[in-house]
């Protein structure tokens, strides 16, 4: 049973141990504080995802709170009245969350409320939101896409002299969300919507108050994210989070959560997260082309998911 | 249960079996190289934004044959897609390998300062290649760039002495690339420059139209500049790479004509690569500024081998002045670029 519902750490572990037996300069420590600091922002964005999908939801606007975070962070860092003052790296903080908490109120809302399938609430969100931030980078930024010279306090959350600041965040977060999920009744109640809404209605579950927490709590992890990765990358971009769709519905999803909800949870994204991320910095270490990495990449994403549904069939199998 | 296991260990067993494979490249390698000369191998990391131009795919080769001809350099390669922050994991992937250099190609001018800093914390030099960093977010050991901001005052300059020559005067529309990339800025600085310096009375920029180095995107903005200004009979391409979408949108409005004939639209362009050359030669395009990707793919290994011997360089930014390419020279300079 527990190898059941942990396979993916089970893989992970494996390819750990050979990544440190076989590939030369994984086990420096310089590779493992990159590895894990690189896994830090992507934890965080992929557990609030978890919580939507596990209802069997899906957020695609997670991806432009990053982006949008970056851009209006940076502006409020480098050019704003604020910059250079005691209160700038603070408030900029808690105004990338209020975005990503915004973003989640409006896709909750429009969930929950208005019955609009999550799909085409959160995809409408994505694309204002991307829209927003090449908008608000043309009007910001002066003449430039992308503004650098971000403050080093700002920069210390994404690593920048601290590399532990970013996994302490990632790890608080992970520690509170997978409490939340399974010891609270609120988790509880996550889980029986995800596998049947009506009958957890019945049950007297507050589904559409719940819901929408979902994805408030999806956007503010989004945002939280936002700050590591722009703080990491030490400038906000507008398109910063373009391209990160794949591997945080990617975390998820290969972790074990089902995408149809009622099974996984926070603990294995964490999984997935470090596999995934893993992948990547092993493939990188061992130089190999690139035209192979994506390749060999997408066999071993696809290996470790055949992995985790043949055991998830032996389960079901062995509890028939 | 065992059969599960098996597959687990299959999947490990590959990958080691790959690993292992990887390391043996290397070792071949180093002995081609050993029997040579008595030379000391090098590792350099070449951290590629795309290779979705003739430029990059021209440039990325000259550094990869360059690298060959030398007989003692690795390369270890990684590709970003465009994507700044990948690009700065892949680069720490590189300073966790060990590289000797880092060769770059950015992806972002600001993000890139990131792993710039890295790189400077680690002790390994990192050579900017074509693209700079934003001035003042970071300090590369060196940056191989094209003199882009005079190339393009050059270019626009000579259009405007051949216009004022044949009694002709243009309303233009000038593509801009990411703005986030500094080459774009500058070049967009160049053709501006000379258009308020020399340009009254002669060419006019009606529009900009931002790009964002992405065909869509300058497709869009070229039909929509093109419906509401259709008196526009010049345009300036900042890169060879956005003759695709200037075709298709002149195409649609029937202004898609060689030079001559009675709808043509005079275009400028940079870069000088194989779709540049043929637009010339076919007669579509006045002038093409052609930065050499081969000349600035070979400096950049060879200024990295420098930086690792603890050579200094006469100055951080190794400009490669370029070539003006025009629809007078053409024939005589079309086989040297």
């Amino acid at each position: 049973m527990f190898l059941q519902d942990n396979i993916m750490l089970f893989v992970f572990l494996v390819f750990f141990i050979c990544g440190m037996l076989f590939v030369d300069k994984f086990a420096s420590a310089y590779n493992i504080k990159n590895y894990l600091k690189n896994c830090a922002p992507l934890l965080v964005v992929s557990t609030g995802l978890t919580y939507v999908v596990l209802n069997g939801g899906i957020d695609f606007s997670t991806t432009s709170i990053i982006s949008l975070g970056s851009v209006l962070g940076a502006h409020l860092l480098v050019e704003s009245p604020l910059a250079g003052t005691p209160l700038a790296v603070p408030l900029t903080i808690l105004i990338i969350v209020g975005i990503g908490l915004a973003f989640g109120v409006v896709n909750g809302l429009a969930v929950s409320r208005l019955k609009m399938p999550s799909f085409v609430a959160t995809l409408s969100t994505q694309l204002i939101g991307a829209g927003l931030a090449v908008w608000f980078g043309s009007i910001l930024f002066e003449g430039a896409v992308s503004l650098g010279g971000l403050p080093e306090a700002f920069r210390a959350i994404g690593g920048r002299g601290m590399f532990w600041l970013p996994i302490l965040i990632a790890t608080v977060i992970f520690v509170i969300f997978n409490w939340m999920l399974c010891k609270t009744v609120f988790g509880k109640q996550i889980y029986a919507i995800g596998v049947n809404p009506r009958t957890a209605e019945v049950s007297g579950v507050p589904v559409k108050k719940n819901i929408f927490l979902l994805f408030v709590i999806s956007g503010g992890l989004a945002g939280v994210a936002s700050i590591i990765y722009t703080a990491k990358n030490g400038a906000g971009v507008p398109t910063m989070g373009d391209a990160m769709f794949i591997d945080i519905v990617g975390s998820v999803v290969i972790g074990g959560t089902d995408p149809a909800g009622g099974f996984g949870g926070v603990k294995n994204t964490l999984y997935g997260v470090l596999f995934l991320t893993l992948v990547s910095n092993i493939l990188n270490l061992m130089g190999i082309e690139w035209f192979y990495v994506d390749l060999i990449k997408g066999a071993l994403v696809i290996a470790a998911a055949v992995l985790n549904l043949i055991f998830k069939n032996l389960g079901a199998r062995g509890r028939a | 249960m065992r059969k599960v296991t098996a597959v687990v260990l299959t999947i490990a067993m590959s990958l080691a079996l790959a690993a292992c494979g990887g390391k043996a490249e290397d070792t071949v390698t180093t002995e081609e190289s050993g029997k040579t000369e008595e030379a000391e191998n090098y590792t350099i990391g070449v951290a590629v934004d795309t290779l979705d131009t003739q430029f990059w795919i021209a440039n990325y080769q000259a550094i990869k044959d360059r690298a060959e001809e030398l007989g003692n350099i690795t390369l270890v390669e990684a590709i970003a897609s465009a994507d700044a922050n990948v690009q700065n994991q892949q680069i720490e992937d590189f300073i966790a390998q060990d590289v000797d250099a880092v060769i770059c190609m950015a992806s972002d001018g600001a993000a890139i300062a990131a792993a710039v800093d890295e790189c400077n914390e680690a002790g390994i030099p990192i050579i900017m290649n074509n693209r700079p960093v934003v001035e003042g977010t970071a300090d590369p050991d060196a940056q191989v760039l094209s003199d882009n901001k005079q190339m393009a005052y050059e270019e626009m300059k000579w259009f405007i002495e051949k216009s004022k020559e044949e009694g002709k005067s243009y309303k233009c529309l000038m593509l801009v690339g990411n703005l986030g990339d500094g080459n774009a800025v500058e070049r967009r600085d160049g053709y501006q420059a000379a258009v308020d310096e020399f340009g009254e009375g002669v060419v006019e920029i009606v529009l900009s139209v931002p790009t964002e180095w992405d065909h869509e995107v300058a497709l869009a903005g070229l039909q929509s500049g093109l419906a509401s200004n259709p008196d526009i009979d010049m345009m300036i391409l900042p890169s060879d790479f956005l003759w695709e979408p200037v075709q298709t949108a002149l195409t649609e409005v029937g202004k898609w004509a060689p030079i001559g004939e009675e709808n043509h639209v005079a275009c400028i362009s940079f870069d000088g690569d194989e779709t540049g050359r043929q637009m010339m030669a076919d007669g579509y395009c006045w002038a093409d500024a052609a930065q050499s990707a081969a000349l600035q793919g070979e400096t950049c290994v060879d200024t990295a081998l420098s930086l690792i011997k603890g050579e200094s360089l006469p100055s951080r930014d190794i400009k490669d002045s370029g070539l003006l390419v025009t629809c007078d020279n053409f024939e005589e300079v079309k086989d040297s670029f």
